[in-house]
């Protein structure tokens, strides 16, 4: 297997996923890497080799600490000093002019007018960690959260920005976060796609599916939109209405037509694979909407929501329907707050207390009822709960009037909770203005290594071969993860 | 502010070495530097020194740099910090001591937060005191202790030189005349293509498969060749040929080699290696208009079999040749084709990320080579440097940097160019005359209904901007002019004259109209009044500083730059400032990096008093809009719009045919410089155009002669020599690589099955010597690829049934010696296009503007614009060949991207064929299978018997191209019969179900 050409550090040198796979799968260790690619089944060529589901169930490789991950991704950008990151020193600096360097939409400057914070902070938990009225819902599930207030990202514009949060890399092309969790681990549940996405009801976030994209790997990986209303999954109905006895007779003939086809052509297990995948289409059917049938919730758990009120509504159902997915066995789970431009996302250039306290509004609520369901269910251990959004927000106006901040990648707050991260603490600092990090700066491929760690996938082992590269999703470089939070 | 570094490796030590020679005495001694004066003094500072590292410096390095830089198995950007020898040497951005002036160390300018570029350890930045204790080690000349010292291994160089080693690999050998073996079977083999085949075949034993059926070919070429099955009429010509086999096979293929629909086939697997896309990604996704042009040109190459050698001229140089055609600079949207983002983090490596992405797609398709890889350091595997890389990248450095729209060429002649701008010219000041006859009347009646109140009225445009539909003409120099530019009676006689939206495009909110590049521009706007205004306001785009002067007063002053046109309103001084009479709007621009832009508008009034239709929307809307209309007695306000949207049409037109293509700006392109570690601000030696040394006999990269012949005007013709020198002969991979694609998708996979990876981390080919003779074949019949086809058509081995064979398989279970056909699933393309067939719905027309077949409203909804994120065909449009689809980075046609279809970032050789339960939800309840199932059932009905036994026979027949058998009839004729029996169904519903089945078959989806 070792080739004296090959890069050190390469998968070959090691056992990686994709050998892991193979040796499973296929069994046939004769051809170099792109070989390896036809014993997970990808491609046509191989097919006396055999059939690979894709999304087979694989045991992590290392010892995995959660199972599923819920990504309550704040599209837009929330602001850390509005938020999580409690700055005391500012009150009392509003609309002061002062040095500071920033990097947003509006271009790099040098100074600029402090918009002090303009919601207070409050002291929770036992933790004592201090948290903006903003979220005091939130608050008070501090001691189970681990803040990362020392987050940077390559850009502070939205559209290669979100293209890193999602896929590591700024530029177009790479596998979304949830793409390596399955092609890596797989879906316990067949029934169900193992990757899911909700978007907010004012649509998708800019540059679309390209957030949920699975690149250079198979479509199998990519996210599976899934609306928390109506019919859950694209095609999961009949467009015209169709029976189930109706569609078990034409699945019946047609696997007993397929049956014969196969008879002549014994070796080939795609074709195989192709008769079962209409099983599980047809389970798919009852599962999902069954998943999303909340008619058999007790009120009081919608209540913890916050379901039964309009401004939380939304967000509290698609929160509750996460944990129902995570309890079917789905991988990763991605739920967006805001969607289409400007104010209906995070993105508060203009009018900061409207905006956040919108938004706030809408998810506070629902993310601490996430967070103490899942814990009395005792699920919280093996859930692993990310919040934060893109990047995050300048202390400084973005206009010479209004409290509008412009973007900041230079330092933001990201947090995480349950799924084997620690409670109640926090590490890394931004400065005294939240304006760049300073202590223990952490780069989002240091979020990717800690989430696939904590999921029981080495970052820097975890690899996928395209165009003569073994790409990983903390790049070529690799990242460690940030154990400060793993418990 | 680009850091240029370019310290030679062995700078310092160099330095030292000089030092050392010199008489002066070393004011240290370190393990590196083994000399010995003797002196106790300097031995005892050299103990000091030693035991200052231990003690202060190796706690803080080990802490907080030995895990990336040699502490631990890690070596990030080649540096070693753990030894002094590393120290010395550098990484990838030069010596990390400067022993000249060990305060400028690059160590220290690292841990000391110098820029963005420099700031180490990236976790967080050292305490003080450890800055101090590394300050004072370095002012000590960076002194070791041996005994800590951990030493590199000699791998971490540099590689130095490419070597004839290097060159023996069997991909870079020129392709050559072989020796076609012996068939062991001569009866079975037709070509020397089976000649090879089967001899190695019989080394392991094995024999090859029966020939395939009649039934089972006609459907293999069809697919093959045209991407569509045959109808049962074109099924029954073949089988029931009365020729000898051979003959009547060999006019199959050539009659399909003569349809259309081969080249659209055909295209498709161009298509996906040069990742081909018509919009450009990030944000926005704009489109890359006429950039379809492209995907026809490819269309037509195939079908009129152009040589592969032009073929591959024109897409990379076909602007450069002596008689550019309209072909050719079509060809050249090959450069236009990647992902680009409009709204960079960083304008100056962006642009190298699309050098860097076009490079990849063209060493990847043309090249098998992943060259691609040595962008931030060598090659690892391959024998390429990074050398080789940038002086490659320099082949393209003329090329002008990609805009939003791409650059479009218009294919007219002078003289119709000049007809044409005359022909607008009296146009438009016709409608424009037209337009203010009407804005007069239309304001006079608002007045008079007291619309309008004083001083709004208005909306007097003293300087319309870019944005405006008739902007106005600057005048304007980019060299510094006297001191009185700004004041009204400067005379601006050298000065040039053009309309305003001056910059470059791709900078935030600008609507270029003017180019500029250079770093300041001073720009004068005179304007006439009669009476004095008593509001004004200034709309300003500037990025970056700004002064604005009226009349010679400054009015406005910026720093920096802004994203989009502000609305600044003027004051008292301002207003004190105009005169009636001739009156001068001047401003300076001055601009350092990145995106520039600067325009202006001066106008009266609030912004929403602008224009008519905002001061009716404002003042009553459609009421208000009714009652003018009525008093007109016309729909005056409707031709008052209509009116400027036909100057805004003309203000766009541009003269002929229009090619989203390349252009050069010159004959000499900047300078290319080695980008250290990837990052275009780390610039290390200058490097010029030249061919990797692997492939080149030589050691390092070889420099390209460009004759000056290939030089135009504007053009350097680097890219023509590198298209020649590609598409040689001499070329060992240009031949290779390409057979090796035909071979892929005759076969279901390459000889090297890593098709655009024939490099060492790529796989190995299972056939080198029939490579290497294909290879040399395709020269000798001039580089045609219909020739090819045929050659490799015509073999026994492609003929090959795809039967399972036990004793086949228990020696070679994939196929790896072709003793069969593989069978292959269907492209998402050809499923598509295929149930277009079967329905009767299939539109055949060729070419021009991509379609937008319907999507469902849950997959509009993912975009962030979702009444904006796709078009709108004509059903029979909708019906046209999926080649024919708009392709939108984006957003893709859910169809499509269940069946695998390639990714539109990323170039893709070889796709994926997965099978996954979505695909089956898709065929059983999506609504364009289900629209295709319904619409084939009508045409089962009318041209069928009326019987269900002849209706399923008509259905199987046409899907599964073959006679069905009795079984099979028996099966579905019993669904029907069940379906109206049990739940009750109209014949004509359950048919439409019988036409579901038969589409979701295996064996529609599959191919023999």
């Amino acid at each position: 297997m070792n080739h004296p050409d090959k890069p050190k550090n390469s998968f070959c040198g090691n056992v990686r996923r994709r050998e892991f796979l193979t040796t499973v799968g296929g069994g046939f260790t004769h051809l170099a890497l792109a070989g390896m690619l036809a014993g997970d089944g990808f491609f046509n060529k191989a097919n006396a080799a055999g059939y690979t589901n894709p999304l087979a169930p694989k045991t992590p490789l290392i010892p995995a600490k959660a199972k599923n991950v819920i990504f309550l991704f704040m599209y837009g950008g929330p602001s850390h000093i509005d938020t999580f990151d409690y700055k005391p020193h500012m009150y009392g600096m509003d609309g002061k002019t002062i040095d500071v360097k920033t990097f947003g939409r509006g271009g790099k400057k040098n100074q600029g007018r402090i918009v002090e914070p303009k919601w207070k902070f409050k002291q929770y938990g036992q933790s004592g960690k201090w948290v903006s009225d903003l979220f005091p819902h939130v608050g008070s599930c501090v001691d189970d959260i681990a803040f990362m207030h020392s987050m940077t990202a390559d850009s502070p514009i939205h559209g290669s920005a979100m293209l890193m949060m999602n896929c590591g890399s700024i530029i177009s092309g790479k596998p979304s976060l949830g793409s390596w969790l399955n092609y890596g681990l797989g879906s316990v549940n067949q029934n169900l796609p193992g990757y899911v996405v909700m978007l907010d009801k004012t649509g998708g976030p800019i540059s679309g599916a390209k957030n949920w994209t699975s690149g250079f790997m198979p479509a199998s990986y990519q996210g599976t939109v899934f609306r928390s209303q109506g019919e859950p999954i694209l095609n999961l109905k009949h467009v015209n209405g169709m029976a189930p006895q109706e569609q078990r007779m034409l699945i019946d003939s047609l696997n007993h037509l397929n049956h014969g086809h196969l008879e002549e052509r014994f070796d080939n297990t795609n074709l195989e694979a192709r008769i079962s995948s209409y099983e599980l289409a047809y389970k798919m059917q009852t599962t999902a909407p069954e998943a999303i049938d909340l008619d058999s919730e007790p009120e009081e758990t919608k209540q913890l929501y916050g379901i039964d009120q309009p401004k939380t509504e939304d967000f509290g159902r698609k929160c509750l329907l996460a944990r129902r997915l995570v309890e079917r066995g789905v991988r990763f789970i991605q739920v967006y707050s805001g969607g289409a431009h400007n104010d209906d996302n995070w993105d508060a250039h203009g009018d900061l207390e409207k905006n956040h306290n919108h938004h706030a509004g809408g998810t506070d609520k629902p993310i601490a009822g996430l967070i103490k369901d899942l814990k009395r269910r005792g699920m919280l251990d093996e859930t692993l709960i990310v919040w934060g959004g893109e990047f995050g927000r300048q202390p400084t106006a973005e206009y010479e009037k209004g409290t509008g901040r412009d973007h900041n990648a230079y330092g933001f707050t990201m947090w995480m909770a349950g799924g084997g991260v620690k409670g109640g603490v926090s590490v890394g600092q931004t400065d005294e203005l939240g304006s760049t990090a300073v202590e223990d700066r952490f780069h989002v491929k240091h979020l990717h290594a800690t989430i696939l760690s904590l999921m029981g996938l080495d970052p820097n082992d975890l690899s996928f071969f395209y165009g003569g590269l073994d790409h990983k999703l903390v790049g070529v470089e690799g990242a460690d993860p940030i154990h400060q939070v793993i418990a | 502010m680009p850091i240029r570094v370019s310290i030679p490796p062995l700078f310092a030590s160099l330095a030292l070495l000089g030092w050392l020679m010199s008489s002066t005495a070393p004011p240290f001694l370190s393990s590196a530097s083994a000399a010995d004066t003797g002196a106790d003094a300097e031995v005892s500072l050299e103990a000091e020194g030693q035991a200052y590292y231990k003690e202060k410096v190796f706690p803080i390095l080990e802490a907080n740099c030995f895990k990336c830089h040699g502490g631990e198995d890690k070596l990030k950007g080649g540096f070693r910090v753990t030894s002094r020898e590393g120290l010395l040497r550098g990484g990838e951005l030069g010596s990390g001591y400067n022993p000249d002036a060990p305060d400028e160390s690059l160590l220290l300018e690292m841990v000391s937060y110098k820029d963005d570029e420099h700031q180490m350890p990236p976790k967080e930045k050292l305490a003080p005191e450890h800055l101090a204790v590394l300050t004072e080690w370095f002012s000590r000349g960076a002194p070791y202790d041996p005994a800590l010292e951990i030493a590199g291994d000699p791998a971490e160089h540099k590689r130095s030189h490419i070597s004839d080693e290097d060159r023996k690999y069997w991909a870079y050998q020129t392709v050559n005349e072989t020796p076609v073996p012996k068939a062991p079977d001569a009866t079975w083999a037709r070509n020397p293509v089976d000649a090879f085949i089967s001899a190695k075949l019989a080394d392991s034993g094995l024999s090859p498969s029966p020939r395939a059926t009649r039934q089972v070919l006609v459907r293999r070429a069809y697919y093959d060749l045209i991407g569509l099955p045959p109808t049962p009429e074109e099924v029954a010509k073949f089988v029931n040929d009365p020729r000898p086999e051979e003959e009547a096979w060999c006019d199959l293929i050539e009659d399909l080699l003569e349809r259309p629909q081969y080249g659209e086939k055909w295209a498709r697997h161009w298509l996906d290696l040069v990742r081909y896309a018509e919009t450009n990604g990030f944000e926005r996704d704009n489109p890359k208009p006429e950039i379809w042009r492209y995907r026809d040109y490819i269309i037509n190459a195939f079908n009129s079999d152009k040589p592969y050698d032009r073929f591959v001229i024109e897409q990379l140089a076909g602007d450069e040749l002596d008689q550019p055609t309209f072909d050719s600079l079509v060809a050249t949207g090959f450069h236009r084709l990647m992902q680009w983002d409009d709204e960079p983090a960083d304008r100056k490596q962006h642009v190298y990320d699309v050098l860097a992405d076009n490079l990849q797609v063209t060493a990847e398709t043309f090249l098998g080579s992943t060259l691609g890889c040595a962008r931030c350091h060598d090659h690892k595997a391959d024998p390429f440097t990074q050398e080789d890389y940038y002086s490659f990248m320099a082949f393209f450095h003329g090329v002008t940097h990609y805009q939003t729209e791409g650059t479009l060429i218009a294919w007219a002649t002078e003289a119709e160019k000049q007809k044409f701008e005359t022909e607008r010219k009296q146009k438009l000041a016709d409608l424009n005359q037209q337009k203010d006859k009407l804005e007069t009347e239309i304001l006079s009646w608002l007045r008079n209904h007291d619309f309008l109140k004083e001083g709004e009225t208005e909306v007097l445009t003293f300087v319309a901007n870019a944005l405006d539909a008739n902007p106005t003409d600057w005048f304007y120099a980019t060299e510094r002019p006297s001191p009185d530019w700004m004041s009204v009676g400067f005379v601006n006689k050298s000065w040039l004259k053009a309309e305003g939206g001056f910059g470059k495009e791709g900078t935030p909110g600008a609507r270029v109209r003017t180019p500029w590049k250079t770093a300041d521009i001073w720009m004068r706007a005179q304007f006439g009044l009669m009476e004095l205004p008593e509001t004004l306001a200034l709309e300003l785009h500037h990025d970056e500083d700004v002064e604005v002067y009226l009349n010679g007063v400054e009015v406005y002053r910026a720093t920096g730059f802004v994203t989009q046109y502000q609305t600044i309103d003027l004051g008292p001084e301002a207003l004190a400032a105009l005169q009636t009479g001739k009156n001068i709007l001047a401003i300076h621009c001055h601009q350092t990096k990145g995106g520039q832009y600067v325009d202006a508008a001066l106008r009266t009034g609030r912004p929403e008093a602008r224009s008519i239709k905002a001061l009716i929307k404002r003042e009553g809307g459609p009421r208000l809009a009714n009652r003018i209309n009525k008093d007109f007695g016309r729909e005056i306000l409707r031709d008052y719009s209509q009116l400027e949207t036909e100057i805004e049409t003309l203000r766009h037109q541009r003269p002929g045919i229009q090619i989203n293509g390349v252009t050069e700006a010159g004959q000499n392109p900047e300078p290319m410089f080695i980008h250290i570690r990837g990052s275009a601000h780390a610039e290390g030696d200058p490097v010029a155009p030249a061919f990797p040394a692997v492939l080149s006999g030589t050691e390092h990269s070889k420099p390209a002669v460009i004759p000056a012949a290939y030089q135009g005007k504007n053009t350097s013709g680097r890219r023509r020599i590198l298209a020649e020198w590609i598409a040689s002969p001499e070329n060992p991979l240009t031949a290779r690589v390409m057979m090796n694609r035909l071979w892929q998708h005759h076969f279901g996979r390459g000889i090297v099955p890593s098709t655009s990876d024939f490099g060492k981390l790529g796989e190995a080919p299972t056939h080198p010597e029939l490579l290497n003779w294909l290879a040399a074949e395709f020269i000798r019949q001039g580089w045609s690829i219909k020739e090819m086809h045929r050659l490799l058509m015509t073999s026994a081995t492609y003929q090959m049934s795809s039967a399972p064979r036990q004793d086949a398989l228990a020696v070679d279970p994939t196929n790896n010696l072709f003793w069969r056909y593989s069978m292959r699933r269907l492209t998402a393309e050809e499923i598509r296009d295929s149930m277009l067939a079967l329905s009767g719905d299939l539109n055949l027309r060729q070419g021009g503007e991509p379609v937008f077949p319907p999507l469902p409203a849950e997959v509009l909804q993912t975009a962030s614009r979702p009444d904006q994120a796709w078009g709108h065909s004509s059903p029979e449009d909708a019906a046209r060949r999926s080649i024919y689809v708009h392709v939108k980075r984006s957003m893709r046609v859910p169809f499509l991207a269940d069946f695998d279809q390639a990714d539109t970032d990323v170039p893709c050789a070889v796709r994926f064929a997965t099978t996954v339960p979505t695909q089956s939800l898709c065929m059983l309840n999506s609504e364009f299978v289900n629209t295709q199932a319904a619409t084939f059932a009508r045409r089962i009905q009318a041209e069928a018997d009326p019987t269900p036994e002849a209706q399923v026979r008509y259905a199987l027949t046409l899907t599964l191209n073959r006679e069905p058998r009795a079984e099979e009839v028996a099966e579905c004729v019993s669904l029907v019969n069940r379906l109206e029996s049990e739940l009750g169904m109209k014949p004509e519903d359950a048919l439409e179900r019988l036409a579901l089945l038969t589409m979701n078959l295996n064996e529609f989806v599959y191919l023999d």
